[in-house]
């Protein structure tokens, strides 16, 4: 009986037996030093890799780069999703808001490579949106090939999670709270202000972490839309192993983006808790 | 003129330009696809299934879809097998440790994909099988079965455990009572995680381009590649097929649980 | 609310009708209610009471008729410019403001200074007697507390008309009783109109100066409480007042305001009905008297089923002419009547009416 829930997790815990596996290699690894011609590694253990990484300008620019980019991306996630979410969870006509989550949950599904792929051809310097400005006469613009593009494509990318995300939370606002508040004289402007954003925070904190990580590990789009240009962690990591073969230096910039990505997220976590926690003394 | 609604006309405009937003690359690619000219005309010149047949004749994509199937028909019955005992012992269980159990099942989920990838690709190199599909099963079966964790812990959440009590009261031994009695009730669960892991075997790129090689390559990392190389819609062409399989997926989604429930199991 | 206290206003209704998708919440509906009145909407659920408080609180658009408050029409405005301060069935106090600041609410939306609400909000603290929760957050408050913190932030704007709707609804029994004359006193001190919503009927007669009784969106009898529960208007009314006997009644010979009516073998001298029309006897089951067998006048009957109430014994009796109806009688220590026993029944005059079909 005691050993019940433990045989019921052993598939689980074994899939994560592997995963540790995996990532104790990727650790192991990045102490080591590469055999010059393969894939192979040897000992003995060095800091020479992370030395080597933490020393590179590529290196400091990208980990700068990619949080000012995750983070420019969440907050414009944020903007441009807050409005779509509360008119999603307020909306009283049942078709507008199944058709809104139809087209919602068949471009969260319908992939990374196939968007990005949009994009390129609608922003390149040829696509749909440079192509009728000049038709208009109007000047054309460079949208793809810099940060412009990347922040578009990886933006409409996370749109979908996060309205997702925030919607379940507007929701168990009561409808009620909103019309006491109008009731007792506030404006619709002054009832999101002082009711709806304060009551939200918890789930718009999730929304935009969850956004953040997926920002953060943004990958295919600035590879894609980026042209070379847009120095991202993945990327740069994608792009030193293509080049160079050299898996320890790799593993090492691949372990200390790893922990920029957990200490980001970790301190998102702790806002979302620290603002769960606030609101939990005042909910009935 | 409705007083009742919560929202002005200017924000419901907005949230109506920001749908617009969402839906244009999905629009925009299907016109694409079917236009018959090999680069961006507007307007279009004409209606042609040129690029589908170039996308199912090519034999690198037809290698990439199959792998992909591959990897999508192992690593989703997996996830789900790995992960029912798992979100039943989560929510159905007290034992010493199960926070730590639970944050630990749901780690993969906040690691970048690019880091899963190059573990994955140091685990293969370290223990000598190389790259190929199985470490791609193995890596993707790992990244996505907390997602079928998530869905099926949030399913059982709502499950009231005095329904599997009574079936015992009325004389089911306790295999049964979970058969006919709580399976059934976990199909949204089920559905919701499996269309999650699915989705993320066939689309995933950031892990498997770290495990794919000249030989075997899978349907995304075939399409960047192809992207990079040519200059055609074919890729377009595969778009539209992947989309018109998720919007099948929506509907049966719709009809099997409905959309609102999907959500609450996301 | 000291000598500044609101004045009470008038409210009127006028011919209002809402219906969505073709099925009418309310319709046509006209109520007046005098200054400083309780007037309580009365009804199952379903039956528009909650649409037309909302139509008066501006969250239900009317497709037609007219809403005013002392002459001025409120129609036009929306929710946050009428002065009609709501009270939510589930209070719905903000979760993340203290009970200050609940209160306060209102006077902050109307642009009032710290200065000048800080008085008014420690006065409806005092008056809802919660001055020492002042710090708390909803969620830290019991049920009570939190239905006063939501009558002091309604007060506290000291609106026109004071809007409750099922107040009382989320209050054990105990507790109930004893708020609902605590807030009957503070509106008759205070004078404000007051509009009230419950589906509890003796709720609405505890509290009420007019009683309207709602059904299928429209209203069936505006009356005193007294008047709603002695000689209810229609059938329905006399239902959902526990009238437990509506008879078929043929009227015979009238004598002045009176007439004779007789129900098969049964008979009662009452009022003449208000309205011409089909007709049936309302009869309380404590206005049919038993007696131990058929004497002069009386009709016989038999009991037919008999269960005990407490202090009083609850009859089903069935008549020779077949008619089946409820009596009570006190029991008095004795037992209760055994089922088959013969015994004569008659009805009290002054306890039955006519109600319309």
């Amino acid at each position: 009986m005691r050993a019940r829930p433990y045989l019921l997790l052993l598939p689980a815990l074994l899939a994560l037996g592997l995963f540790a596996a995996a990532f104790l290699s990727f650790v192991t690894i990045s102490f080591e030093t590469a055999t010059p011609g393969t894939i192979l590694t040897h000992g003995p253990p060095t800091l020479a890799n992370y030395r080597s990484v933490l020393a590179s300008p590529l290196a400091r620019s990208t980990a700068l780069d990619t949080l000012r980019l995750a983070a420019l991306m969440t907050v414009l996630t944020a903007v441009l999703g807050y409005p779509l979410a509360y008119v999603l969870a307020r909306s009283t006509s049942r078709w507008k808001r199944r058709l809104v989550l139809f087209g919602l949950i068949v471009t969260f599904l319908s992939g990374g490579v196939t968007r990005a792929y949009a994009w390129l051809i609608i922003l390149g310097n040829r696509g749909l949106i440079n192509q009728m400005l000049a038709a208009l006469g109007l000047p054309t613009f460079r949208l793809v090939h810099n940060e412009t593009g990347v922040v578009i494509g990886v933006v409409h990318f996370l749109l979908p999670f996060f309205v997702l995300t925030l919607l379940a939370a507007l929701k168990n606002i009561p409808l009620s709270l909103e019309e006491c508040a109008r009731n007792l004289g506030a404006s619709r402007w002054r009832v999101f202000w002082h009711v709806v954003l304060p009551l939200s925070i918890p789930g718009l904190v999730s929304a935009a972490s969850l956004s953040f990580a997926g920002a953060l590990s943004a990958f295919l789009f600035p590879e894609l839309l980026g042209g070379g240009r847009v120095h991202m962690a993945s990327n740069v990591i994608f792009e030193t192993i293509l080049t160079d073969f050299n898996l320890p230096r790799v593993a090492a910039m691949a372990g200390l983006f790893l922990v920029l990505a957990l200490v980001a997220l970790g301190l998102l976590g702790a806002l979302e808790r620290r603002s769960a926690r606030l609101w939990a003394g005042g909910a009935r | 003129m409705n007083a009742l609604r919560s929202y002005s006309p200017q924000v419901a405009l907005l949230a109506a330009a920001v749908m617009a937003f969402v839906l244009l690359p999905v629009a925009f690619i299907t016109l694409y696809a079917f236009n018959d000219a090999g680069y961006l005309s507007l307007p279009p010149k004409g209606l042609t299934l040129r690029w589908f047949v170039n996308f199912f004749e090519s034999a690198r994509f037809r290698a990439a879809l199959e792998a992909s199937l591959i990897v999508a028909a192992v690593v989703t019955p997996a996830s789900l097998l790995i992960a029912v005992p798992a979100a039943l012992a989560l929510v159905r269980c007290r034992f010493v440790g199960r926070d730590l159990v639970n944050s630990a099942i749901m780690s993969p989920l906040v690691v970048p994909g690019a880091v899963i990838g190059i573990s994955f690709l140091s685990l293969s190199t370290r223990i000598g099988t190389g790259i190929g599909l199985g470490p791609i099963i193995a890596a993707l079966a790992c990244f996505a079965f907390p997602f079928a964790v998530r869905a099926l812990v949030a399913n059982l959440h709502g499950l009231d455990p005095r329904l599997e009590e009574a079936a015992r009261n009325l004389g089911a031994p306790r295999w049964k009572a979970f058969a006919f009695v709580t399976l059934p009730q976990l199909r949204p669960g089920l559905l919701a995680g499996g269309i999650f892991v699915f989705v993320e075997a066939i689309d995933n790129f950031s892990i498997a381009v770290f495990l794919t090689n000249s030989r075997t390559t899978t349907l995304p990392v075939e399409a960047f590649s192809y992207i990079r190389d040519y200059d055609d819609p074919t890729v377009a062409a595969m778009a539209v097929l992947l989309m018109s399989f998720s919007i099948v997926l929506v509907f049966l989604i719709d009809r099997l649980v409905g959309l609102d429930r999907f959500l609450e199991l996301k | 609310m000291g000598a500044d206290q609101p004045r009470g206003c008038k409210l009127e209704v006028e011919g209002l009708a809402k219906s969505y998708g073709g099925v009418a919440a309310i319709a046509d509906v006209t109520l007046a209610v005098p200054p400083g009145a309780l007037i309580t909407l009365l009804g199952p659920s379903g039956c528009g009471k909650t649409t037309l408080m909302r139509s008066i609180a501006g969250f239900v658009v009317p497709d037609r008729g007219r809403i005013a408050v002392d002459g001025r029409d409120l129609l036009a405005l929306p929710p946050e410019r009428r002065s009609t301060a709501m009270l939510f069935q589930n209070y719905s106090l903000f979760p993340h403001m203290t009970v200050e600041a609940n209160v306060g609410f209102g006077l902050r939306m109307r642009g009032l200074r710290r200065a000048e609400a800080a008085p008014r909000i420690a006065d409806a603290l005092r008056l809802t007697r919660i001055a020492e929760l002042a710090g708390r957050y909803p969620g830290q408050l019991s049920g009570g507390q939190q239905q006063r913190v939501a009558l002091a932030r309604a007060l506290v704007t000291r609106p026109d008309i004071l809007l409750l709707d099922e107040p009382f609804g989320a209050l054990d029994q105990n507790l109930r009783e004893q708020v609902q004359i605590e807030l009957r006193k503070l509106q008759q001190s205070l004078g404000i109109t007051t509009l009230v919503v419950t589906h509890d009927q003796l709720e609405a007669l505890t509290l009420s100066d007019l009683v309207a009784v709602m059904n299928a969106g429209r209203i069936e009898q505006i009356a005193p409480p007294v008047e709603i529960y002695d000689r209810p208007a229609t059938a329905f009314v006399a239902r959902f007042m526990g009238v437990e006997n509506l008879l078929p009644v043929a009227l015979g010979s009238r004598d002045g305001a009176t007439v004779r009516a007789s129900a098969g073998k049964l008979e009662a001298t009452v009022s003449l009905p208000r309205e011409a029309g089909p007709s049936l006897l309302a009869v309380r089951a404590d206005a049919v008297q038993l007696q131990d067998a058929a004497q002069s006048g009386a009709v016989s009957a038999r009991i037919s089923f008999a269960t005990n109430r407490g202090p009083s014994a609850l009859y089903e009796v069935t008549t020779d002419d077949g008619q089946t109806l409820q009596a009570s009688e006190e029991r008095r220590g004795a037992a209760l009547r055994a089922v088959g026993t013969k015994v004569g029944v008659r009805l009290r005059d002054e306890s039955c009416c006519l109600v319309k079909a």
